[in-house]
């Protein structure tokens, strides 16, 4: 059976004012249906732009090239009107800022009814009775109160569980799940993470997941993909990843995750240096400069990425060992 | 002791919880609530989404009207001000909001969103010295200098979110409010800027109020915590001790629901759906009732108090003093 989304070697830039600027390269990478797939990485290494050329929803100065097949089908260059039959119904996404994707000026009741009443057909009546369970199912409270009320009477972590609940409405084939729990206390995102767990179950909807919070990945993933600098350095089975991690920056970002028990030390852990400049080429590896176990090989050549064992895939030229 | 920067005294504020039959009915987000921050000092918040943590923020920088209380900025009635008087107070209080993207203006490029404080509050810097002290903060919260010609929507969540921290950072404010202002960075550019922030906090004396269901980022940036629930303090105590001997049942829930996520959902019970609205509920007994491990009659027949359960250590639950007897603290 082919995966539920495949994407080969797409790369996205922007056309800036002065230059062109490099957000995605050559990233690979397939969902099953019913799996979840992480995808981890620095702020601003290209994660949500990711999710949105899946959607088919990148911004006007963006280019793209490769190729992004949904259910088989190539969608990187479908027409509009195939993209908005697809978006909403079998293709969702949770928008990392739930407060400019929801509609302002319309209820929430409203916009969740409509979403049922274009993809599903349902009459008006209906399609508010399966948003209020959606809502109750997502865990907002009050949820008919809430029908009645716009997205700025929200909390922002209601906004967010409405956001989630409004994605899984037409119980999709795939969710783009960005960032979807920052605005949640730890209760309340278990329960969520449960709902997305059940999607899986009951409607192999498969899931890729943004998240920096790694215990909300390790929770929910069944494959990792950490990003650095627009592309892929390591992909990895989830319980591999969080044992063992191969590539220096995955390893060093897991190392920054601030502990909750134990002496509180001076200051928090963090990676030295910056990411390089997008608009820049660079010759060897992007981590290079920040990384602690660089040779002369690191600068001139750029590691390709390359199967280890099992079904973990990196790209360094000196991985960490197991 | 000093006198506090900021007070809140019995602070309340209130939303329209729609039509009843023959009057609006109104419902409090946050309800009788007290606390002081110290210059220099960081107070974290804490709580359940929807406990009013961001309705509080408002209220402090009068963003919101205060039904009733006051909030005092030195010893000022703040809800007496108006006008002039209090934009000269708000070049002190910087917030950084929620919802990072939509709170910057879309029109700006960031140098301008960034210069704007300058240009309002310290007329006399230069063009010059403006541009020095954007680039400057840009690269304190890990942005290029050459991104200042870009608009926010050519920006990441995260970056967006750095944007909005170097915008509150650049009047040099007596107070911060942080709302969820690290929940979109990596743990990476997550510890930077909370190392940032405490720097910033040495240099300058200001005070924090940092709020955050991050409870890890609270714990290594906080003094003092306070926790919510329903629009009220629940608890409030020194960090060392509210982590180790955490006393209200919500934040014993909480803590140990981090520990150990997988079992979250079995140790808090999930919230009632769909019953009356807050405000009635909460008149009869204490609000956590109905989710409480430790509920016995008592608590449903009038809400606790806040007490202070040891010095400096405040707790508003009827049966605390027994529980912290009986029970070993999560460890
Ligand atoms: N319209 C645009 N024009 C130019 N550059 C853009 C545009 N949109 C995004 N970028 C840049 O593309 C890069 C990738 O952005 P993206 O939003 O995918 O990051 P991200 O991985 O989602 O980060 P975060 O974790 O902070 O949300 C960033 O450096 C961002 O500044
Ligand atoms: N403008 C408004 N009109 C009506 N109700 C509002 C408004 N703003 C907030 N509320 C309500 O006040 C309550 C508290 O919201 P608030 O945003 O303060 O919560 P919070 O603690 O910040 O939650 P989160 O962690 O999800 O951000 C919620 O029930 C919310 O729906
Ligand atoms: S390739 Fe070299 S520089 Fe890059 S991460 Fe691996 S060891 Fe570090
Ligand atoms: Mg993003
Ligand atoms: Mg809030």
């Amino acid at each position: 059976m082919h995966p539920v989304l495949s994407i080969e070697n797409l790369s996205v830039a922007f056309r800036g004012a002065d230059a062109e600027i490099a957000a995605i390269r050559r990233v690979s990478l397939d969902v099953a249906a019913g799996e979840c797939v992480a995808v981890v990485g620095e702020s601003g290494c290209g994660k949500t732009q990711l999710c949105l050329a899946v959607m088919g929803l990148l911004p006007a100065n963006a280019a793209i090239g490769g190729s992004i097949r949904f259910d088989g089908r190539e969608i990187l260059a479908a027409p509009r009107a195939q993209m908005n039959a697809l978006r909403g119904a079998r293709l969702a996404m949770i928008f990392q800022d739930p407060q400019s994707a929801l509609t302002p000026h319309l209820t929430i009741g409203t916009q969740m009814a409509e979403v049922l009443v274009l993809h599903r057909k349902l009459r008006w009546r209906e399609a508010e009775a399966d948003a209020l369970a959606m809502l109750r199912r997502v865990r907002v409270p009050d949820a008919a109160r809430r029908m009645r009320q716009y997205p700025h009477e929200l909390s922002g972590g209601m906004r967010q569980r409405v956001m989630i609940g409004m994605s899984l409405l037409c119980e999709p084939d795939l969710v783009l799940a960005d960032e979807p729990t920052t605005a949640l206390d730890v209760t309340i995102q278990a329960q969520v993470i449960a709902v997305l767990r059940e999607m899986r179950q009951e409607f192999r909807t498969g899931i890729v997941l943004v998240s920096h919070d790694l215990s909300v990945v390790a929770g929910l993933a069944d494959r990792v993909y950490v990003m650095y600098a627009g592309c892929i350095v390591e992909s990895a089975a989830a319980a591999d990843l969080f044992g063992h991690a191969r590539h220096p920056y995955t390893s060093a970002l897991m190392s920054c995750v601030p502990r909750i028990s134990g002496p509180v030390p001076p200051r928090l852990a963090t990676l030295p240096g910056q990411p390089p400049n997008p608009a820049e080429r660079v010759a060897g590896c992007a981590f290079a400069p920040r990384c602690a176990f660089t040779s002369e090989r690191c600068t001139r050549a750029p590691p390709p990425l390359r199967p280890l064992e099992g079904s973990t895939m990196v790209a360094c030229h000196h991985p960490l060992p197991r | 002791m000093s006198e506090p920067l900021l007070e809140a005294r019995n602070l309340r504020v209130e939303f329209d919880a729609g039509r009843g039959l023959f009057r609006r009915k109104r419902f409090a987000a946050v309800e009788d609530l007290s606390f002081e921050l110290r210059a220099g000092e960081t107070v974290g918040l804490v709580g359940e989404s929807g406990s009013g943590k961001s309705s509080l923020a408002r209220a402090l920088l009068k963003l919101l009207p205060a039904a009733r209380g006051q909030v005092l900025w030195s010893g000022e009635d703040l809800t007496a001000l108006s006008g002039a008087a209090l934009r000269m107070r708000r070049r002190d209080m910087q917030i950084v909001f929620q919802d990072a993207p939509s709170s910057l203006d879309p029109r700006m490029q960031i140098g301008d969103i960034l210069a704007e404080p300058l240009k309002i509050f310290e007329a006399s810097a230069g063009a010059r010295e403006r541009a020095a002290r954007v680039a400057r903060m840009l690269e304190r919260v890990g942005l290029s200098p050459r991104m200042t010609n870009r608009y926010p929507h050519e920006f990441s969540g995260g970056q967006c979110q750095r944007i909005g921290i170097a915008r509150a950072m650049m009047s040099n404010p007596k107070l911060l409010i942080c709302d969820e202002a690290v929940s979109s960075l990596d743990v990476s550019i997550q510890g930077q800027i909370v190392n940032l922030l405490q720097d910033l906090q040495r240099e300058t004396g200001m005070a924090m109020l940092f709020i955050s269901h991050n409870l890890a980022v609270v714990r290594q940036i906080s003094r003092r915590v306070l926790v919510m629930y329903r629009g009220r303090l629940v608890e409030a105590a020194a960090r060392d001790a509210l982590f180790a001997a955490p006393l209200h049942p919500y934040t014993r829930a909480l803590i140990a629901a981090v520990l150990s996520p997988d079992e979250a959902p079995a140790r808090i019970a999930a919230e009632p759906i769909d019953d009356e609205p807050r405000s009635s509920r909460a008149l009869a007994g204490c609000a956590f009732r109905s989710r409480c491990a430790y509920a016995a009659p008592v608590c449903g027949e009038r809400p606790p108090r806040l007490e202070a359960a040891a010095e400096e250590h405040l707790v508003s639950c009827h049966r605390h003093a027994e529980l912290a007897a009986v029970n070993t603290p999560p460890t």
